[in-house]
């Protein structure tokens, strides 16, 4: 089926369905991951590390290898003012203006940080960041995302790493209607393909997820099967889904319909 | 030739120069460290081994562009993060 290609600041992409390279059982499994996923873009991070440490520089050697585009991500921060200064030392390192831009509110949930996000995605794009935000589904959080500069959200589908799926779709299909332009991709929480192709379904155009492919049992079995999923919920959505109802109605013709009003009983009264 | 009494000139002076050089404490990705006083941020990458252009800098917390490494000097006190690529979600 013909589809536009997935836009993000001005660049197109094929594929829509991102992927973390974290939490694999091997960088050689990671690899074949993303190749199995058809993924174009990668997330990573910046972390402490000694000079020595083999395998920090084994994981992004093997990152550099998939040819992805690299989205390097601010995990972790708690201020606007740390991921700010992450993001400048991730443009410097991986010579790229795109940012996952992550403030976390809180330890629990890992939820954003909406006050803390927007001020610091509004000091990234003066800087000449391209931002990806990874928010909440809170359309006025979201509103002002867009306000300040942001060509990409990102809002949660669930708290990473717990593959509870999409929790709040009345607001992700909301966030879809009040939105329809603004490219919109669901980051975390998804853990099943059946959520990601849900997502795809209610139209956001594209998924972001690292935890259900890197913990499979068999990954590359998993990012190929999300592969389809992703493929399969977008075509879905522009095949166009039915409007649910809450009545009966048969799908078989009634007229023909044969012994209709013929009962026995009914003729000898 | 030297002397029983040049080679004890020699350790004095090996002595006073250690005595009267300044040094720092600062810390260094987390762990404490003593340096030198007078270590650029290239200086302290180098001594501990950094090269190459993959990793990035960060002072109390405020990113240093590779372009100040050289003109940034280590102080007492200071919080120094080298941060280097992994992988991430």
């Amino acid at each position: 089926m013909s589809d536009k290609p997935l836009t993000l600041y001005g660049e197109t992409f094929h594929s829509r369905l991102l992927i973390g390279s974290a939490l694999y059982p091997s960088p050689s499994i990671m690899q074949s991951a993303v190749k199995a996923s058809g993924a174009e873009i990668i997330t990573l991070s910046l972390r402490r590390q000694g000079p020595g440490q083999e395998a920090g520089a084994a994981i992004w050697q093997a990152i550099k290898e998939t040819g992805c585009k690299l989205l390097p991500n601010t995990a972790g921060c708690r201020t606007g003012k740390e991921a700010i200064n992450l993001a400048e030392m991730s443009r410097e390192l991986f010579q790229t203006e795109w940012l996952k831009l992550e403030v976390i509110g809180d330890d629990y949930s890992l939820q954003p940080d909406p006050f803390g996000l927007l001020e610091a995605a509004s000091e990234l794009i003066t800087r000449g960041f391209k931002v990806l935000p990874y928010c909440t589904e809170d359309l006025i959080l979201c509103q002002r995302l867009r306000d300040v500069g942001c060509e990409v959200l990102m809002p949660w589908g669930a708290p990473i790493g717990t593959g509870l799926g999409l929790l709040n779709p009345y607001h992700l299909r909301m966030l879809r209607e009040r939105l329809p332009d603004l490219p919109l991709i669901v980051d975390a929480g998804i853990g099943a393909p059946s959520q990601a192709m849900e997502a795809m379904e209610m139209g956001f155009d594209a998924v972001l997820l690292n935890t259900a492919i890197a913990k499979a049992d068999n990954p590359v079995l998993m990012a190929e099967v999300f592969r389809n999923a992703v493929a399969g919920g977008r075509h879905a959505y522009l095949a166009g889904l039915m409007l649910p109802q809450q009545t009966a109605s048969p799908s078989t013709p009634t007229i023909g319909m044969p012994f209709w009003h013929q009962h026995k009983s009914n003729n000898s009264q | 030739m030297t002397t029983d009494s040049g080679h004890a000139a020699g350790k004095d002076e090996k002595l006073k120069e250690t005595q009267n050089r300044s040094l720092i404490q600062c810390s260094l990705n987390g762990q404490s460290i003593t340096l030198d006083s007078g270590m650029s941020i290239g200086d302290l990458a180098k001594k501990f081994g950094y090269t190459g252009k993959e990793f990035a800098v960060a002072v109390n917390t405020e990113f240093v562009p590779r372009s100040h490494y050289s003109s940034r000097y280590v102080e007492q006190g200071d919080l120094v993060d080298i941060l280097a690529p992994v992988s991430g979600g």
